[in-house]
């Protein structure tokens, strides 16, 4: 197979990430939209009521045309979006700071929780899925079956609650919340021992998921007749058991992979309020609460960005696992 | 080989354990150490992250309560929330009352050592009614400018005399010429800015300038956090050592022998009420009628409202007056629950029921009507539920109408509503003007009251400076709106705060631990151990 064989597959990238860059826009129309037509006067979550009663109707009237709200909803997408290219989000409604502030404030400690339990998921779920998967119908892949079966049905919020309770106050070997202690010790290992409770409760359900999706794709490549085959022939069967159960799963595996980074973005808000983990679920639960459109929209367009960058990562790695996406169509 | 085996799969068990435990006794944080009294932090939950905050105008309850820790006001709370001088020696008004001056402290001293003058005060002013930053406190409404008369005193002229104005100016101070930041905040007040760990804490230091000595304590740490099971737990870890309790975890508490041993459990009422208006302005053929409003109050099962499904987590209101602020009569009663003689009033009204149904009916029209309320929250979901209940039991119907919170604002504030419920915060000044001069009843919050001798006393409290005869007059107000119930005011809800055992000197005002003095100042951590109730 020449080189160039081998990556046209990769030619159609420039029109993918045209596409992606006019999906990310209408998300954020649909968003934009979706907040303009919320009911209510969007200058209540700018002005609390209290305070509504100091202003005049003239004072009203410039804070309305300060913030743009006195404008049709497709003018101050319009605007938005302008500033959204610039790299402007604008600036938050309840602390009046820039919202781009704002995010990259939040941003990477969400990116490192979510890491985490991307980890979690990948190094734990996918082999323990696989090693089900070649016993099948024997103990191990019996309990396996009850056991992410219950994992995927326990809400994240109790099994969360429960492993607060455990480790951090009955047991006191794992820190309650938070990202760092109070003394502002930053060692590695004080930090990793934050992250281990929210990052197992974020990747619960991904990891029950992925770990059973594995295991069904193994235990049918495993039970296929190529597998049959080569065991026949004497080929060792951790070699028979990578190639024709393991490595078929990782395409179907690789593309749903890609879809983590917006099922996470979404886990994260629960999950961060509960741990008190300074990350941008946190932000995103007291935006919405505040009616904080700025912030609000700003974190929609990042979610759509990860989302769409998760769908291109998902493809890239599918082709990068499966030759026949490499070539590309037949007769090409 | 299976002996082999089996040696090997122990001793792999073996070692997993063995790591597993070394790992844990690591991690396992030993108990605190005793460390010394002084040093020892105070930790506190806070719901929201305070930081970035603007001292002279705070965006939020939160916000405002951080910044009167770190910064002083002029004038400042004592637990009843009366104004007292803090960071002012005094204050004075001029024969007119027009002009009031305040001489500040020489003392005072902001945390970069520089002392605290008549030109911080003027630019305090000029920050907290800056239209960029947010809207300006109504109390400074009626200010037409204030003036360093000298580094010490302070001018401030009104446009018309306006009694209510002192608690304005307990609006915290910020410095002059830009010192310290949002994030980096500069103060005068007995704590100083140390650390931010943006979203999860901040971190004081007690200031050792402060005029009236520094606080007891070394250190307070201000922990976020939103959710009350984390917040009972981190209680419970000892992660912290004062915090709010919900309703739930407060009943919780109560019945653990062991939380009551380390922990003591405080309540207080805030100032806040929940009502409903009934727009009484004749748009509608049933509340204009004071004895149909009285009916309403007298329906509604207040008392075993609160007694069972709010945990006995309050207190049936009386008026808009707070009990627990000066204002309102204290020798009022809240009217009971007596549907009888509710039934009684409306038939006096003219309302009789129809068969079959038993809605009441008059000239042929039902006793029917849409109340208001928010979606969000479970406890306005169930007052709401209670009340529909109890008034389908004397023969009206009210349909339920739950709308998202801007919405239910936006109803109010257009007059789209028969009745609505609604919660309302008190402000430390009793002036009722903006709940029931007749002013607002058109586009404030007074759902329909035009009383005449309401609107007198309301303008006479305005322009008097004696509080004796601004009391005299609420109370007349307190009175007339119990004889005419414009609103059913429902209960004055509690709070619940649980403080470690070890730490003393902890009071609350209605504004709860910290927003009065002497506040934090006064806690510290006791010597010895101290001895649980029944020890």
């Amino acid at each position: 197979m020449t080189p160039t064989r081998a990556w046209r597959g990769f030619s159609t990238l420039p029109r993918r990430f045209a596409v992606a860059g006019v999906t990310v826009l209408g998300v954020t129309f649909a968003a934009f939209v979706a907040l303009s037509a919320a009911p209510g006067d969007p200058l209540a979550s700018r002005v609390a009521p209290e305070e509504r009663r100091g202003l005049s109707p003239q004072e009203e009237r410039e804070l309305r045309t300060r913030l743009g709200l006195d404008r049709p909803v497709v003018l101050r997408y319009l605007a938005w979006s302008g500033r959204f290219l610039r790299g402007d989000l604008g600036e938050s409604f309840q602390t009046r700071r820039p919202v781009a502030d704002e995010i990259r404030t939040r941003l990477w400690p969400t990116v490192e929780l979510n890491l985490a339990a991307f980890l979690v998921v990948t190094f734990a779920g996918l082999p323990l899925g696989w090693w089900a998967g070649r016993r099948p119908g024997r103990k191990i892949d019996r309990w396996s079956l009850v056991t992410f079966s219950l994992l995927y049905a326990a809400p994240s919020f109790w099994v969360a609650l429960v492993l607060q309770n455990l480790f951090a106050v009955h047991w006191r070997i794992l820190p309650l919340y938070g990202r760092t202690p109070p003394d502002g010790a930053a060692s590695l290992g004080v930090h990793l021992q934050h992250l281990v409770l929210p990052a197992l409760c974020l990747a619960l359900h991904q990891f029950a998921f992925f770990a059973r999706f594995a295991r069904n794709t193994s235990a049918s490549g495993w039970r296929s007749g190529h597998a049959l085959c080569a065991r026949a022939a004497g080929v060792p069967d951790i070699r028979v058991f990578f190639r024709h159960a393991v490595r078929p799963s990782l395409v179907p595996l690789a593309a749903l992979l890609g879809l983590l980074l917006p099922a996470f973005a979404s886990g994260a808000v629960l999950m961060e309020n509960i741990f008190a983990w300074p990350g941008l679920g946190f932000l995103f639960w007291s935006a919405v609460e505040t009616r904080d459109a700025p912030v609000v929209m700003g974190l929609t367009a990042l979610v759509g960005i990860l989302t769409v960058a998760g769908s291109l990562l998902a493809d890239l790695l599918g082709q990068l696992a499966d030759p026949r996406a490499r070539r590309g169509p037949v007769g090409a | 080989m299976s002996g082999r085996g089996e040696t090997r799969r122990d001793f792999l068990r073996a070692s997993l354990i063995a790591g597993v435990s070394a790992v844990a006794v690591r991690c396992a944080r030993a108990p605190a150490a005793r460390s010394s009294p002084s040093l020892r932090p105070v930790r506190v939950v806070f719901p929201t992250d305070p930081l970035p905050v603007n001292l002279a105008q705070p965006r939020d309850v939160t916000a405002y309560q951080f910044a009167r820790l770190v910064s002083d006001s002029l004038v400042g709370f004592d637990r009843r929330l009366t104004p007292i001088p803090r960071a002012a020696r005094g204050w004075v008004w001029s024969d007119d009352h027009r002009t009031l001056t305040f001489s500040l402290r020489e003392s005072v001293l902001w945390h970069d050592g520089l002392p605290l003058t008549s030109q911080d005060v003027v630019h305090t002013w000029r920050t907290a009614i800056d239209p960029r930053t947010g809207v300006p406190d109504r109390g400074f409404a009626l200010v037409e400018s204030v003036e360093a008369v000298d580094r010490l005193t302070v001018h401030v002229h009104y446009r018309r005399a306006f009694s209510p104005a002192v608690a304005s100016w307990t609006v915290p101070l910020a410095p002059a010429s830009d010192r310290g930041d949002e994030t980096r905040p500069l103060g005068c007040g007995p704590w100083k800015f140390t650390r931010w760990d943006s979203g999860e804490r901040v971190i004081l230091d007690a200031f050792p300038g402060y005029y009236d000595g520094p606080p007891g304590a070394g250190r307070l740490e201000l922990e976020v956090l939103r959710d009350y099971s984390t917040r009972f737990a981190a209680l419970i870890a000892g992660r912290v050592d004062i915090t709010n309790l919900s309703p739930e975890y407060y009943e919780k508490a109560l019945a653990d022998p062991d939380f009551q041993r380390r922990f003591r459990v405080l309540t207080y009422r805030i100032p806040f009420c929940w009502f409903i208006a009934w727009r009484m302005d004749g748009s509608n053929p049933f509340f204009g009628d004071r004895r149909v409003r009285l009916a309403m109050t007298l329906a509604i099962d207040r008392p075993g409202f609160i007694e069972k499904m709010s945990h006995g987590f309050g207190e049936v209101a009386v008026t808009s007056f707070h009990p627990d602020l000066w204002g309102g009569d204290p020798e009022l009663k809240p009217w009971p629950f007596d549907p009888a003689r509710a039934r009684v009033l409306l038939a006096e009204a003219g309302w009789r029921p129809r068969a079959g149904d038993g809605v009441l009916v008059k000239n042929g029209a039902p006793f029917e009507f849409r109340l208001l309320y928010a979606q969000s929250g479970a406890e306005t979901q169930r007052i709401a539920e209670l009340v529909q209940a109890n008034l389908r039991a004397v023969g009206v119907k009210a349909q339920l109408e739950p709308l998202a919170w801007a919405v239910l604002l936006d109803r109010r504030r257009t007059r789209d509503f028969t009745a609505v419920m609604l919660g309302q915060r008190t402000d430390a000044d009793p002036d009722p003007y903006d709940l029931w001069h007749s002013a607002e009843a058109q586009s404030g919050f007074n759902a329909g009251l035009q009383d005449p001798e309401v609107d007198r006393w309301i303008e006479q409290a305005r322009e008097t400076f004696d509080r004796a005869e601004r009391e005299r007059l609420y109370r007349r107000v307190a009175r007339r709106l119990h004889e005419e119930q414009p609103n059913t005011f429902f209960f004055y809800p509690n709070s619940a705060l649980a403080i470690s055992r070890e730490l003393t000197g902890l009071e609350v005002s209605p504004l709860g631990p910290l927003a009065f003095w002497p506040g934090s100042h006064a806690w510290k951590w006791s010597e010895g151990r101290v001895r649980a109730p029944g020890e």
